[in-house]
């Protein structure tokens, strides 16, 4: 089975919120946990003023995977 | 860590053009170039409405008010509100000033940390990367033609070719679409109003990102598409990594 990738579940969650099956909190929490999921896995703690850090980038973007659950 | 094996910090920067193209008398585009905090923008005021220009200035002037936030989640926040602010001036404008008719504007907004990049959109306004000379769209259009072509109709462009299916300042609800993608210090990304690809193909584009520079790169556009003829407002922002030092 394939993983979905960060960038997929972040398509996903905007679609559902599009379409009114999520309520703006609940999409805005789901992100932001998304969002710093995906931070810690590819941003090298602590970026200096805007993370600019550099870490090794995946080839493309399906490499940007959350870990298993 | 030696020096020898620590990543070199980096950050991005970008250069931008807007013009109103060959035809047209008014610009109705607009662009962000925040180096600042990391977000670019491009705006294109929907065509046949009224104050389409005053629907992408209105955008642009919020995004450039968005806070600085070090962590993407907090600056995908800041984005959204500034975005649905920006949605609902415009609403407030035509209703109050316009008896409720229609203006608009696509965009799309860009946000990277490090190698880690964000864009959310709505309309036909694009992201691109080049990466080692391959150019991918990181977007998506919201319009009929790409419905068309996703149900697989042999030619899109004969219906309904310049019909927008979302923007901003339409509706009170802002339906966006966003996405994460990676972002390689080699990599050069493109933000364009669709007056610059629909008159540049795919290899004027790549020649373009391929330049030695951003501000090469914007100007090979604008003097492309004006040579080509372009029949519309022309947007670009162009941006490239370079070494990380302290603003």
């Amino acid at each position: 089975m394939t993983q979905a990738s960060f960038a997929d579940l972040l398509k996903d969650l905007a679609a559902q919120y599009n379409a009114g099956r999520l309520s703006f909190e609940q999409f805005r929490a789901l992100r932001r946990t998304l969002l710093r999921d995906a931070e810690a896995q590819y941003l090298a703690p602590p970026p200096p003023p805007f993370g600019d850090h550099y870490t090794p980038p995946p080839e493309d973007d399906v490499t940007v995977v959350p870990p298993p659950a | 860590m030696s020096d020898h094996t620590r990543p070199q910090p980096f950050c991005w920067r970008a250069h931008s053009i807007s013009h109103p193209g060959s035809v047209r008398a008014a610009n109705e585009d607009a662009v962000l170039c925040r180096d600042d905090v990391q977000l670019w923008a491009v705006a294109d005021g929907m065509g046949g409405h009224n104050r389409g220009d005053l629907a992408s200035n209105t955008l642009v002037r919020h995004l450039e008010r968005t806070d600085a936030r070090p962590s993407l989640a907090d600056a995908v926040d800041a984005l959204e509100d500034s975005l649905l602010n920006a949605n609902r001036a415009v609403l407030n404008y035509a209703q109050t000033h316009l008896h409720g008719a229609i203006m608009g504007s696509t965009f799309v907004a860009a946000l990277i940390r490090g190698n880690l990049g964000f864009v959310a959109w709505a309309g036909d306004s694009r992201l691109y990367r080049l990466r080692r000379g391959e150019l991918r769209a990181l977007t998506r259009d919201h319009s009929r033609v790409q419905e068309l072509a996703d149900q697989g109709r042999e030619d899109p462009y004969s219906v309904g070719a310049n019909v927008i299916t979302r923007a901003l300042g339409v509706d009170e609800f802002l339906p966006m679409d966003m996405t994460l993608f990676s972002a390689q210090h080699s990599d050069t990304f493109l933000l364009c109003s669709d007056g610059l690809y629909n008159v540049l193909d795919e290899q004027a584009l790549i020649k373009g990102l391929s330049l030695e520079s951003n501000q090469l790169a914007c100007q090979y556009f604008l003097d492309t598409a004006l040579q080509i003829g372009a029949n519309d407002n022309v947007s670009a922002v162009v941006l490239r990594a370079v070494p990380w030092s302290a603003p």
